[in-house]
């Protein structure tokens, strides 16, 4: 018997459902817990939500961006902010799982990607706090770290550079605690922190860490140019523009995207 | 036989009533009756539809029969009654297997004289009599099989939440979709229309439509508590906002028409109950899809990799066809 609960759309394989049936559907979960065996019950199904929701998103991997995959993100990314505003609104009843800290951290990391302040606010926020209130600060470090991150890149591209910066610093420590020196993660926080650093007037201490960058880059081809454009800002601050220049031209052997040609 | 008088807060829908017409009404017609099945979620106002339609077309049919379709039982009574409002020859209203067939012989040979004190007929049928027979709140298929005409003369309305009635008895299923949302607003408006219309109450109306999503049902009972509260629609959105739970459950009979006696809590829960009942798969998925935006949800979103480590419960997600059996549960329609 098909009751009329859910609208499907064959030509773009998609589904819709009325936004009272849903609230409905949370107060029935609600109201008749008692009915139902766990695997029907509010927090459970939310848990199945996350699951699901955090499968289809696509996933950060080792400080990657995302790029490419920025339709497939924009197809899901609404579904996490929904995702977020019950968990949100229900935040007294539900936990929340760590499926659920995974797709809001790769849905902050998208955010970051296409500077939308708002939504990556409102994820690290919420988020943030959740972790900070749950058991998972302890068991899932990292993720943590990864939000760490994201707030930094939400404040650096805000302007307010201090509260980047304490934000950059968390998340490092927490990655040199839990990770080789050598991972990627690692990395890409003191990378971060050079940048801010650079921001901030701290010339020094940026070009610093960019050098340790450059001395740990490994066979890590993809950032180089990345690094070496840093470098060459960090020199270029310091007034030592020859040095700046060199590795400028070094930067542009490997990219000649107009960003490096404006260095 | 209509179940009650003319809704006077029936508004809109002119585009669906125009297209039960020309459905109704074609040129090269199917076999069978003509027939219609509206079909919807629950309280989006296919009754209503149909009840405003029989009292527009009232002179077009020499009689129109309200059969209450939910069970058998119902069906059996309805006919029952149909039969004794008639005035047929040596019928009793207990005796439900005889009537059903003496109503179905009845339609198919219509030349008796209808009984006068049917409310909306004043006339004798003639053989080429026409019927409007309305099942409303129709579940079963195989049920209403039985109580379906194999006369071609007259016309027969369904209203369902199940839109495979537009198949089968019915000769095509029609859809009735949410109000959209400056309709849902003109609604909320005329309802109230012994008040000053500002336009800070105009703005309220519009947001009050787009958070009740145009559901006709949540419009109506929604309304009829601000009329009944006495507040401005703006002071009703501000208690909607904090906590709809308490507003959900309101049911102001005098505002109940046709019989209706549903609140948007009870209209919802008897649905959601037997999907539980029936297929707790099918209930997961709707539950999960709770959790989500309600617009433009990608089915990938339940279909999963195999090699994914999933729960129990959720195993069927990696399986696509066994999703999409799961999915006939609660489809709409497919547009």
């Amino acid at each position: 018997m098909a009751l009329a609960l859910i609208d499907r759309d064959p030509e773009s394989d998609t589904l819709s459902i009325h936004r009272l049936v849903q609230s409905e559907t949370i107060y029935f979960l609600q109201e008749n817990a008692y009915l139902f065996p766990k695997e029907h019950r509010l927090q459970r199904v939310f848990e199945h939500a996350s699951k699901l929701v955090y499968e289809a998103f696509p996933k950060q991997i080792k400080g990657r961006r995302f790029d490419n995959r920025w339709p497939e993100c924009a197809k899901y990314s609404q579904h996490v902010t929904a995702l977020l505003d019950r968990f949100s609104r229900f935040e007294r009843t539900l936990r929340p799982s760590k499926d659920f800290f995974l797709v809001m951290s790769n849905a902050a990391w998208y955010c970051v990607e296409r500077h939308a302040h708002k939504d990556l606010e409102r994820i690290v926020t919420t988020t943030m706090k959740a972790f900070q209130t749950s058991d998972n600060f302890a068991n899932e470090p990292l993720i943590y770290a990864h939000l760490c991150n994201s707030a930094g890149r939400l404040w650096t591209q805000k302007g307010n550079f201090h509260r980047a910066m304490a934000k950059m610093e968390e998340c490092r420590k927490i990655r040199i605690d839990h990770l080789p020196l050598t991972d990627d993660e690692v990395w890409i926080s003191n990378n971060n922190i050079g940048n801010i650093s650079l921001s901030m007037g701290n010339y020094n201490e940026a070009l610093e860490m960019h050098l340790h960058c450059e001395a740990t880059l490994g066979d890590r081809i993809d950032w180089k140019e990345m690094n070496y454009s840093n470098l060459s800002r960090s020199l270029t601050a310091l007034g030592r523009t020859k040095e700046a220049h060199e590795f400028n031209c070094k930067a542009l052997q490997l990219n000649s995207s107009w960003y490096i040609k404006a260095m | 036989m209509l179940p009650g008088g003319q809704n006077a807060k029936f508004y809109g829908r002119s585009m669906e009533m125009k297209e039960i017409y020309s459905r109704l009404h074609q040129k090269d017609p199917m076999p069978g009756i003509p027939s219609v099945a509206l079909h919807g979620m629950g309280g989006i106002g296919k009754t209503q539809i149909t009840l405003a339609y029989a009292y527009q077309h009232l002179e077009e049919y020499d009689a129109i029969f309200w059969i209450r379709s939910e069970t058998m039982a119902s069906l059996a009574r309805s006919f029952s009654e149909a039969v004794v409002k008639l005035g047929l020859p040596d019928t009793d209203i207990k005796q439900e297997a005889e009537n059903r067939i003496i109503f179905l012989d009845w339609l198919q040979n219509t030349s008796q004289s209808l009984n006068t004190s049917l409310r909306v007929m004043t006339k004798s049928l003639s053989a080429e009599a026409r019927c409007l027979l309305i099942y409303d709140n129709a579940e079963n298929q195989n049920e209403l099989a039985n109580y379906w005409p194999v006369s071609e003369s007259g016309s027969a309305l369904i209203t369902t939440r199940n839109h495979s009635f537009g198949m089968q008895p019915a000769q095509s299923g029609m859809p009735i979709h949410r109000f959209s949302p400056e309709a849902g607003s003109q609604f909320i408006l005329r309802i109230l229309n012994d008040r000053k219309r500002t336009t800070e109450e105009s703005e309220a109306a519009m947001l009050l439509s787009k958070q009740l999503d145009g559901h006709a049902l949540a419009l109506t009972q929604m309304t009829a508590l601000i009329q009944k509260k006495g507040w401005s629609i703006n002071k009703f959105l501000a208690h909607y906002e904090k906590g709809p739970s308490n507003l959900r459950n309101s049911n102001d009979m005098r505002w109940a028409h046709a019989g209706y006696s549903y609140t948007i809590k009870t209209v919802f829960s008897l649905s959601l109950k037997s999907l539980s009942e029936t297929s707790p798969a099918a209930f997961t998925i709707l539950a999960i899809l709770a959790f989500v935006s309600p617009d433009t949800i990608p089915e990938s979103l339940m279909v999963v990799d195999e090699k994914i480590d999933l729960p129990k419960e959720l195993e069927f997600c990696k399986d696509a066809i066994r999703y999409f059996i799961r999915m006939t549960w609660i489809y709409l329609a497919d547009f």
